[in-house]
């Protein structure tokens, strides 16, 4: 008989990727967006390992190929700490399926086994793409010998183990915790924004390094990471010293502290989603209702949607976030002090002539309408019966996503106004190519989401990410048709006013077509 | 005085070689609750779906009040309220939220509103849980809720899919009590159910459909005759094989 761990287990791989639907779905539509979701994942996988190759390579041309171990192991320890925690929450606790699953006869401990391990393997596969090009290029540049690298290339099994856990156990605790709390996502939207920040900084901030800076970077993180994180020390010493003593010390803490991690989860585990489950219970008292016409009342709920779901919110306003930023930063450094860092003569001229298709790239970063009908997902009997014209529907989505973009945008728009001193018509590109940027792109993702809806999801991260086609095709097409513009800008200067206008009005025209063509649709389940 | 709910020649083909429902007509009046009996994918619920005009359809017609579900959907989703058979709703909103979400779409005042919401939800006995996340509410709880919503604009026709199913033995008398005041103020009711003894006792007309078609339809004494509503029914899945 088969071990219970790994029948659930082998249930939970059926999902992994959509590969059991692509296999079993007669669908033939299904199967191709299966195929191209595949071949986008094949894609991006090859961008991401070529992106880790390059970076190890460039340690090793500077070098020091040998502390190649230790950074791998503390940017995989990063990389899986900040991914595992923001998809912590729904991994272990509160999962929709967890009446059944525990209804069988299976021990907790097997059940908690089996979530953990489907993390695991997905953690795996970032530890893959970012540690196996450091062990061929550490393989290629050191003569450490064949036992250095095979020690190097086991340590990957053992690397996301430590950090996955604390980001597990960081999960649980904030669910647990959050869970009596009604604000609960706007808790785990400010900390999940944080984190990418942090991320992105870090990588702007390292992307404007030389290469000294880099390399004395490596080797201050290095230390750091010796010193704070003692398992990177533990690959350092285990690969350098062809030590298998160290090797099976890391793997054994790994193993160790995993094994712990599974028996205090699994004693506590009935607790933990009872806990989860229940709810704070408040005496209702009646108080005097708003009233609000149906288009407004479905503007509101879909607000209400929005900061409902964590990574919906934060997928469609990680653009916008990312545009305050970068305008908050230019305030401290003058348009000249620029100019002067960068030997870049003309840039703070040409930087003003840009503001408004700069402001335009991050706007088509933005769209919560591009998932906001898949969301609907079981309860849109609600939307279908519901006594209005489906393109209020429509016009509820794109509103919440210019009011998602408005706030953002205008204080950005003030903020690089003021700081670039820009001109008269200057000023008026600004107001109009961001203006015209949000309305297509508000527009154009509902108008996908009509043309490819995914209502099917398990989880909402289905109908935002996971191969969610609606967003992608809008994020496609919307960054198409900022950055093409921008180049086209970029090229010829000196014409850039009139190619932002023209740009305008075809984008104009387009929307109305678009929005025209939305107007003749009737929603059905 | 005209039919609430007429249907006819309505035929769902959901593909070339299944007809999941096949020249269906029948007529609901004022007044009338009409149960809509079948076995498992008889086609009730693509009946109802069609009806309440969340799913397309190519053949038939359907009129509500006099008007067509297919070229004036949205005054008949006005005048109909819908409960699917297993009500998915918003779980991220409160339940008075929900409430007064459903009075907005309908456009219900405050008074009526906040009478109708004070009522009702006191009859089914969620008044105090009306404050907290529909998704802390049990199964029951959300179906009793989405209920409270169907009636909060005293629809002309309600559509109503296996509502019994889920319902503690009161509110499912309640319920029965709310339909049956609904149906006297020149309101009418559509609903289907397994549950045949209920629909006997509530029904005033009632239509049996068997593999899309219509078996029977007619005034609930004319249907069952001197057996009951089982026997009625049994006798045509019985004649099926």
């Amino acid at each position: 008989m088969q071990n219970k761990y790994l029948l659930l287990l082998k249930m939970q791989l059926y999902n992994f990727f959509g590969i059991n639907r692509m296999l079993h779905s007669h669908n033939k539509k299904e199967k191709q967006r299966s195929a191209a979701i595949g071949i986008l994942v094949i894609i991006v996988l090859g961008l991401m390992i070529a992106y880790s190759t390059l970076f190890s390579a460039r340690l090793a041309s500077m070098g020091d190929a040998g502390i190649l171990p230790t950074i791998s192991a503390l940017i995989c320890s990063l990389v899986t700490l900040v991914l595992t925690f923001l998809k912590s929450s729904g991994v272990l606790v509160g999962l929709r399926d967890y009446d059944m699953v525990m209804s069988l006869p299976v021990k907790s401990s097997d059940v908690v086994l089996s979530r953990i391990t489907m993390v695991y393997l997905a953690n795996l596969l970032v530890s893959m793409i970012v540690i196996l090009p450091a062990v061929v290029i550490f393989g290629l540049n050191t003569d450490v010998g064949i036992v250095a690298n095979l020690i190097f290339l086991l340590s990957i099994l053992f690397m996301p183990v430590i950090p996955m856990i604390v980001s597990l156990g960081l999960g649980v605790l904030i669910t647990a915790v959050s869970s009596r709390s009604k604000h609960k996502n706007i808790f785990s939207l400010v900390l999940s924004t944080l984190a990418v920040l942090l991320i992105v900084v870090a990588s702007t901030k390292a992307q404007n390094m030389d290469s000294s800076e880099i390399l004395n970077i490596g080797l201050v993180l290095s230390n750091i990471a010796n010193r704070v994180y003692p398992p990177a020390a533990f690959i350092s010493i285990a690969v350098l010293n062809q030590d298998w003593l160290y090797f099976f010390a890391f793997a054994g803490l790994s193993v160790l502290v995993g094994g712990i991690f599974v028996m205090i989860v699994a004693h506590f585990y009935q607790m933990m989603n009872t806990v989860t489950f229940s709810h704070a219970v408040t005496k209702y008292v009646g108080k005097p209702l708003k009233i609000s016409s149906p288009v407004r009342a479905m503007y509101k709920r879909e607000f209400d949607r929005y900061f409902s779901c964590t990574i919906y919110a934060l997928n469609s306003t990680i653009g916008m976030v990312l545009l305050l930023v970068v305008s908050v930063m230019l305030l401290f450094i003058s348009p000249e002090m620029l100019e002067q860092q960068s030997g870049f003569a003309g840039l703070s001229q040409m930087l003003r002539q840009m503001l408004p298709m700069v402001i335009a790239v991050f706007i088509t970063m933005t769209s919560t309408t591009a998932a906001s009908l898949s969301l609907e997902g079981k309860n849109r009997w609600l939307m279908c019966s519901a006594p209005v014209r489906t393109i209020d529907i429509f016009n509820s989505k794109i509103a919440v996503n210019l009011t998602v973009i408005s706030p953002f945008a205008v204080t950005s728009i003030l903020l690089l106004g003021v700081r670039m001193k820009v001109s008269p018509v200057q000023i008026t590109l600004l107001c109009i190519v961001p203006a015209v940027y949000a309305c297509f792109i508000s527009v154009l993702g509902m108008y996908m989401n009509v043309r490819f809806p995914k209502y099917d999801w398990t989880s909402e991260y289905y109908a935002v990410k996971g191969g969610a086609v609606s967003v992608l095709a809008t994020m496609g097409v919307g960054l198409l048709s900022s950055v093409i513009p921008f180049f086209i800008c970029l090229i010829f200067t000196d014409f850039s006013t009139v190619i932002m206008a023209v740009t305008s009005c075809l984008l104009l025209t387009i929307t109305a077509t678009i929005y025209k063509s939305l107007r003749g649709i009737q929603l059905y389940m | 005085m005209g039919a609430i709910l007429e249907i006819t020649n309505f035929t769902k083909i959901y593909s070339q070689r299944k007809r999941a429902v096949d020249s269906l007509s029948l007529t609901v009046m004022p007044g009338e609750i009409h149960g809509f009996i079948g076995h498992n994918g008889a086609g009730k619920t693509t009946t109802i779906r069609a009806v309440v005009g969340v799913m397309d359809f190519d053949v038939g017609e359907i009129l509500i009040d006099g008007h067509s579900v297919k070229q004036e959907p949205v005054i008949c989703k006005a005048l109909t309220a819908y409960i699917p058979d297993n009500p998915d709703l918003y779980d991220y909103v409160t339940g008075i939220q929900f409430l007064n979400y459903m009075a907005d779409m309908f456009s219900v005042d405050r008074k009526c509103r906040e009478e109708r919401i004070c009522r009702y939800a006191d009859l089914f006995n969620i008044t105090d849980s009306l404050g907290n996340l529909v998704s802390s509410y049990s199964h029951g709880m959300k179906q009793k809720l989405a209920l409270i919503g169907a009636f909060l604009h005293q629809p002309k026709l309600l559509v109503l899919d296996e509502p019994f199913v889920g319902l503690d033995p009161e509110a499912a008398f309640r319920l029965k009590e709310i339909m049956r005041e609904l149906c006297n103020q020149g309101n009418a009711i559509f609903f289907s159910t397994h549950v045949l003894d209920v629909a006997e006792k509530l029904c005033d007309k009632v239509s049996i459909i068997k593999q899309g078609k219509m078996v029977i339809s007619g005034s609930m004494e004319d249907v069952r005759g001197s057996g009951s509503l089982e026997d009625v029914f049994m006798e045509v899945v019985e004649n099926a094989k």
